[in-house]
């Protein structure tokens, strides 16, 4: 560069210019900012979340107390009591995930042999008390019923490669 | 405070001052501290001090089963875990004698170098911040947070994707997946010429880098510097290419190199390997539309009674920062008896900070050690 | 067979072994893995499974090698199999396809998932895909009783469970009928097994078939841990592994130990466990105070102990006792004895169940089986006198019935009632209690005739003008021609009033016939108690204690001390005499209780409760009936406030400021004894004491006499609170009279009729039952069973009231 160029380049301001017309083309292109909460961007039907229990569609309950998640958990956050019921099946006394200890590697969900415990798309959750990050069985079923449908319509989705 | 109640402390002779740079300081990527001592804002020593973020991976990954320590293992590096992974999985190959089936080699590089391009977004636009470009860091983290989002919609994770497992990988990628990574990819080759004009042309950028930090390749190769640092000194090497793994050897793509070994060199290597890798991945895409093959795992053994057989095995791969390389070795057993990581930053961040920042300038400790790309968290493991 | 040696080939590999052996057991030896179903080490050769194909280098040219069962192939010299050539392969793999077409898929929900042997094999030879679509099989689930739950689908027909019920229970309860597809394991009658070991079938089903029911779906095997444990019911110690999950026991199984138990558990051994968490478990120490129990610290209830028992031992003329019970530990007998002797007493004794101890010095320094356990099978003749052995140490019962099977070992039985023992008895005497010393000396009388000598001084006048009767004399011969006899005093003698005479005469009996006497006990540990010096006439390490020989238990139990000490036992149950227990206990001044377990007839009578721990939760030791000491580790932390019995006894020896009561662990406990004890070997047999005999053999009248004898399930705290050991078949008999039909007659009893039992003050009701077991005059009402806890002593007369 000429020392010419470079000083008719910084009187009239070339640098500023292009910048400013950078600027300017974005000030008036289309905005990506997204109003959260209000907005929410796309998420992947993979998307591991927190955890639900579900059911089959008659009310049973599909955990059958295998506790192959318990045993493939890296992070050992998943607590599992099992006994026999009153009906002779197997089923879970206790099963409780340990949010702040769970990675959500989704092990858990790809272990289970039954479809039981999954990984839904919700992400927007805190706790003010440990017990809060506590998901007992109770949370996770009611979880699992919130969010059956479209637990059933991403597994569909993602079928093929399953 | 009143100017009676203001007591002169009195300076030392040298008028020089021990300032703590870390832990917890924006221009250090996370816990990470740098004692620096300073004459006026000259720096005359540096001591590095890593150990804010120890969790003790090697010792833990001996008590976690093989399947386990996948998840573990890319929490060794935030910005760039792919690779954590990659090499995990290669080493217990290794020792499994697995026959990794080709799909799966290919959707492990779509991985790879997805993540690189994330990594270096994030690495440039952190070192843009350092200069005070904060524009040029939202745009990096921004940028880089589509590629979260094509992670997301790959493996359903979006930092950490355990998607990588010894013996393929867990969820095939599917076509329509394949087609938004390729648009991800046209608007990022566009974008690379915004940053270019924005940044890597930038003339106060080019001013503050040129001639900072500068490493030549004998003291380079002496202290292990490694991936885009050591290119940047003009020596040519990656493991992609030196000890091909993977499917790295069917792929063409250039290795990036340049020669002052500056700060500035270290980011224009890292600007020439955004577009190399963009390159890769839209190879990687052709062969995985045209690949018919579903198949993406071999068979592998009961994860809960795995026993790997008895042996060592030294592997590594080219992470975004260096040269990652995993030293395993299993007695036979179903957990690890031993997992040695060595990673790039360990070196890249205290030997060559500590020498690279001494004589500088204060202002320059914290665009030195973004240029390194240097990780805390893999630093102390 | 032979010893022939021959060398043959595996995958290449040379072995060099003896001809005639099976090729799997040689493979197993070096390790070669060959995959099995039907073949057991313990059990003989089915080869029906035929997982085991290998295949085998064709003998002539020309032939095509052939596939064989390794399980059920003799090698020759020269052999050569391969056992991972595609041809063995292809052959498994079809065999395994087979076996999975019925088998369900139910491996989630299987308690053998995780340890099953079909499911490890599957991964090596199963395909991931069933070419199957036909119907499934569907089996009847039998109902095998409370200890063993079933899932007949799951069956692969491996006849493991069979044969163990042939060969090692002896019980032939389990069978297989039907054909092809409709072949079915069953009882051949619907009834749940009987059997004392019958819970080894769980161990042995490959699949998830057969398995634990108490155990039933409450964990996984992967998450247990595993801790070396010595079972503490028989005098045995059979190894076991206590697998636990979140300081719970939840299984118990068996360790191998070649020289004890081999590979095999008793069911009340693997059972026991389950009285862990019992309702009745006493979770803090207690105090009694003005009628009221008041829960208390640790501190408070020691501190109280102390003071009041301090008060009374500075008057010497106070006496304090302390009873224990055999199962208690080496270290916990050895601390209690020494707080005993710390305080100038020597009251302190294990032997609850004994009657008669006039001859207590000539015990041995500790009751010994007299023959390994291992090489019962190579005695040739062994005489039973009062054990019903397999429900008393099924272990050695089992031992008795391989002799009897392998080695053709004569088996003769005196006894009060006749058991049905699992092997032929060549002769069997069944006689009224009283007269089992008359028979013995017919027997004696017998044997001195063979060998043409006189008899000792004092014997001569009784067995004058007795007639040898021809079992007597069949059994002399026995005895006599044998290399290897043997007499085993069992369980029941002890409570016999005339014990020393039937002692007397069986150890002159052995003498006579050169053969070896041996005692079975009551109890885990009665070796090591009697080692560690808990007897009134003896120190530790059997030191004579001449001058100042303590109350023997019975002593103790009859007259009222000023203070009880009583360490693990529930004195309604665990002593021979309820009734008279219950009332010198209750008008004592002082009843200390430790133990794992409070009822409310112990809150009656006892002053201070404190919790100690299970054997499932202490260190310690147990010393066997082979003098063998095996120490153990608490295989859980103890329940609530509960504490290791030796723990809580050394925390008491420092606070009646005893001298060396500074143990840190229990190991230091034992090394104190180990020290001062050198295993010697020693003889059974007794001298003469001519003496006994000086009252002659005691008279019978005929009154109806109570026998007795404490049901396999019914020997100690832990067994009586393990709710499935409970309901089995053997407990049935728990609230039943027995006799015969003749005597019913008399007594115009009917059968399930109730009736009720009259004994001094007490009674209690029972269900009349007729059993032709009994011999005449007698009435057999089991001990230590929750009905009889206001009887007084068997061996007496009773009164039976409709």
């Amino acid at each position: 560069m000429g020392g010419m160029t470079r000083f008719f380049k910084s009187l009239f301001l070339v640098e500023l210019l292009k910048g400013m017309r950078l600027t300017g083309r974005y000030l008036f292109s289309k905005k990506i900012t997204v109003q959260y909460p209000e907005e929410k961007t796309p998420q992947s039907h993979r998307f591991r979340g927190k955890h639900a229990l579900r059911r089959y569609a008659n009310g049973e309950e599909r955990c059958i107390a295998c506790k192959l998640c318990e045993a493939v958990c890296p992070a050992l956050a998943i607590t599992i009591e099992s006994e026999q019921r009153d009906d002779g099946s197997r089923r879970t006394t206790r099963y409780d995930i340990d949010l702040s200890k769970c990675i959500f590697c989704g092990f858990c969900e790809e272990s289970c042999p039954v479809d039981s415990i999954v990984e839904t798309r919700e992400y927007e959750y805190h706790g003010e008390t440990r017990e809060d990050l506590l998901m007992t069985k109770e949370k996770l079923l009611a979880m699992g019923d919130k969010y059956e449908e479209e637990i059933a319509a991403d597994r569909a989705k993602d079928a093929i490669y399953r | 405070m009143r100017a009676e109640n203001y007591q002169a402390v009195t300076h030392p002779e040298s008028h020089e001052f021990e300032l703590n740079f870390g832990p917890n300081h924006p221009g250090i990527e996370g816990n990470y501290a740098l004692k620096v001592r300073v004459n006026g804002d000259k720096i005359v020593a540096a001591k590095a001090d890593g150990g804010y973020l120890h969790r003790g991976f090697e010792k833990l990954m001996e008590g976690r089963l093989w399947i386990q320590n996948i998840a573990l293992v890319p929490r060794i590096c935030v910005p760039d875990p792919v690779p954590m992974e990659m090499c995990y999985a290669l080493g217990v190959e290794d020792l499994c004698q697995f026959e990794v089936p080709e799909r799966a080699n290919w959707l492990r590089v779509l991985q790879l170098e997805l993540s690189r391009i994330a990594a270096h977004l994030f690495t440039f636009g952190g070192h843009a911040a350092t200069v005070g470009m904060y524009s040029n860091m939202f745009w990096g983290i921004a940028d880089r947070d589509l590629i979260l989002d094509m992670f997301e919609q790959m493996t359903g994770g979006r930092v950490y994707h355990m998607y990588t497992i010894p013996g393929g990988v867990r969820r095939d990628v599917g076509v329509e997946q394949l087609d938004k990574i390729s648009d991800l990819l046209d608007y990022l080759e566009k974008r690379l010429s915004d940053y270019d004009n924005l940044f890597f042309n930038n003339k106060i950028f080019i001013q503050r880098a040129r001639d900072t930090g500068i490493l030549t390749p004998k003291q380079a190769l002496s202290w292990g510097v490694t991936g885009p640092n050591l290119r940047a000194c003009g020596l040519a090497f990656d493991v992609r290419r030196d000890d091909a793994y993977l499917c790295y050897d069917q792929i063409d793509f250039d290795i990036a190199t340049e020669t002052a070994g500056d700060a500035l060199a270290r980011n224009l290597v890292r600007r020439k390997e955004l577009a190399q890798s963009i390159y890769i991945v839209r190879q990687v895409i052709d062969y995985l539309k045209k690949d018919k093959s579903t198949h993406i795992r071999c068979q592998i053994p009961n994860p809960l009674a795995w026993k790997v057989p008895a042996g060592e095995t030294y592997t590594r791969v080219e992470s975004s920062k260096g040269e990652l390389s995993f030293y395993i070795v299993s007695n036979g057993g179903e957990k690890p008896y031993r997992v040695h990581v060595r990673g790039p930053s360990s070196m890249h961040a205290v030997q060559v900070l500590e020498k690279l920042v001494t004589g500088g300038r204060l202002e320059d400790v914290a665009q030195i050690m973004f240029s390194l790309d240097a990780c805390p968290p893999e630093v102390d493991r | 067979m032979g010893d022939k040696k021959v060398t043959i080939e595996v995958n290449g590999q040379e072995i060099e072994t003896q001809a005639g052996r099976m090729l799997i057991e040689i493979a197993d030896e070096v390790g070669i893995p060959v995959p099995r179903f039907c073949y057991h080490k313990k059990l003989s050769v089915a080869a029906n499974c035929r997982m085991c194909l290998v295949e085998m280098q064709a003998m002539r040219e020309g032939m095509e090698n052939p596939v064989v069962p390794a399980c059920a192939t003799p090698i020759g010299d020269g052999m050569k199999f391969y056992t991972k050539s595609p041809k063995a392969i292809a052959a498994q793999k079809g065999v395994m396809e087979f076996l999975l077409i019925n088998h369900p898929l139910d491996c989630p929900i299987c308690d053998q998932g995780g340890e099953c042997e079909l499911q490890d094999i599957a991964i090596g030879y199963g395909e991931g895909y069933s070419q199957y679509t036909e119907a499934k099989r569907v089996v009847k689930n039998k109902d095998l009783g409370p200890l063993i739950a079933t899932d007949m689908t799951r069956c692969i027909h491996c006849t493991r469970c069979v044969r163990f019920g042939e060969e090692i229970a002896g019980t032939r309860e389990l069978g297989m009928i039907g054909r092809g597809e409709h072949t079915e394991i069953t009882t051949y009658l619907e009834h749940s097994i009987s059997s004392e070991m019958s819970a080894n079938v769980i161990d042995l089903c490959p699949v998830g078939a057969l398995t634990s029911k108490p155990f039933r779906y409450s964990a996984r095997s992967w998450e247990l841990n595993n801790v070396d444990a010595i079972a503490a019911h028989d005098c045995v110690g059979s190894n076991i592994i206590v697998q636990t999950l979140h300081n719970k026991v939840k299984r118990v199984l068996p360790r191998e130990n070649e020289a004890l138990n081999e590979v095999w558990l008793s069911d009340r051994d693997r059972f026991s466990y389950l009285s862990q968490t019992h309702t009745e478990r006493l979770e803090t120490p207690m105090i009694k105070k003005g009628g009221e129990w008041q829960c208390c610290d640790w501190n408070t209830a020691l501190t109280t102990l102390v003071a009041e028992l301090d008060i009374l031992v500075k008057d010497k003329k106070n006496t304090i006792g302390a009873l224990l019970s055999p199962s208690s530990t080496l270290e916990e007998g050895y601390l209690l004895q020494k707080i005993v002797r710390g305080m100038g007493q020597h009251n302190i004794d294990f032997r609850i169940r004994q009657q008669d101890f006039s001859q207590q010095t000539l015990d041995p320094l500790y009751p010994h089986l007299g023959v390994n356990i291992d090489d019962i099978s190579t005695l040739d003749a062994v005489m039973l006198i009062g054990s019903n052995i397999h429900k008393d140490q099924p272990i050695i019962g089992h031992r008795l019935r391989q002799a009897v099977l392998k080695n053709d070992t004569k088996v003769m039985a005196v006894s009060h009632r006749q058991y049905s023992f699992h092997f032929p008895v060549t002769e069997n005497i069944i006689v009224h209690p009283q007269r089992i010393a008359l028979q013995l000396a017919g027997i004696a009388k017998a044997l001195l005739t063979l060998n043409n000598a006189s008899a000792p001084t004092g014997l001569k006048e009784v067995i004058d003008d007795m007639l040898i009767t021809d079992i007597q004399q069949k059994m002399a011969e026995k005895l006599q021609a044998a290399k290897r006899g043997h007499l085993i005093l069992g369980n029941m003698i002890y409570g016999l009033e005339d014990y020393a005479q039937i002692r007397m005469l069986a150890s002159l009996i052995a003498s006579l016939s050169e053969c070896n006497i041996g005692y079975l006990t009551e109890g885990a540990n009665a070796a090591g108690l009697a080692i560690a010096g808990c007897l009134p006439h003896r120190k530790e390490v059997g030191k004579e204690n001449n001058q100042d020989v303590g109350l023997h238990a019975q002593e103790m139990l009859s007259k009222t001390l000023d203070a009880y000490i009583l360490l693990g036992i529930e004195p309604e149950l665990d002593t021979l005499n309820p009734q008279q227990a219950i009332n010198t206990l209750t008008a004592s001044s002082m009843v200390v209780v430790m133990n794992a377990f409070v009822t409310d007839t112990m809150k009656q009578y006892a002053n201070i409760l404190l919790p100690i721990s299970t054997p499932l939760e202490t260190s310690g030791t147990f010393v066997n009936t082979n003098g063998m000491w095996q120490s153990f580790t608490g295989a859980v932390s103890p329940y609530k406030e509960a504490r290791p019995a030796w723990k809580v006894l050394r925390v008491l020896g420092n606070l009646f400021e005893l001298d060396d009561f500074d143990y840190r662990s229990s190991e230091e406990v034992k090394e104190s004894i180990a020290s001062k004890y050198t295993a010697e070997k020693f003889d059974n047999r007794i001298i003469w004491q001519e003496h006994l005999f000086e009252n002659r053999i005691n008279n019978v009248n005929n009154e109806p006499i109570r026998i007795s004898d404490v049901p396999g399930y019914a020997i100690d705290a832990m067994v009586r609170r393990a709710d499935a050991l409970q309901d089995s078949l053997d407990m049935q008999i728990a609230d039943k009279v027995l006799m015969n039909e003749k005597l019913a007659q008399v007594l115009q009893c009917h059968a399930d009729n109730i009736v009720e039992v009259e004994q001094l003050e007490g009674s209690g009701k029972f269900i009349v039952a007729i059993d032709e077991s009994i011999p005449d005059d007698c009435i057999y009402i089991p001990s230590a069973v929750a009905a009889t806890t206001n009887l007084a002593a068997p061996f007496s007369t009773v009164s039976i009231k409709e």
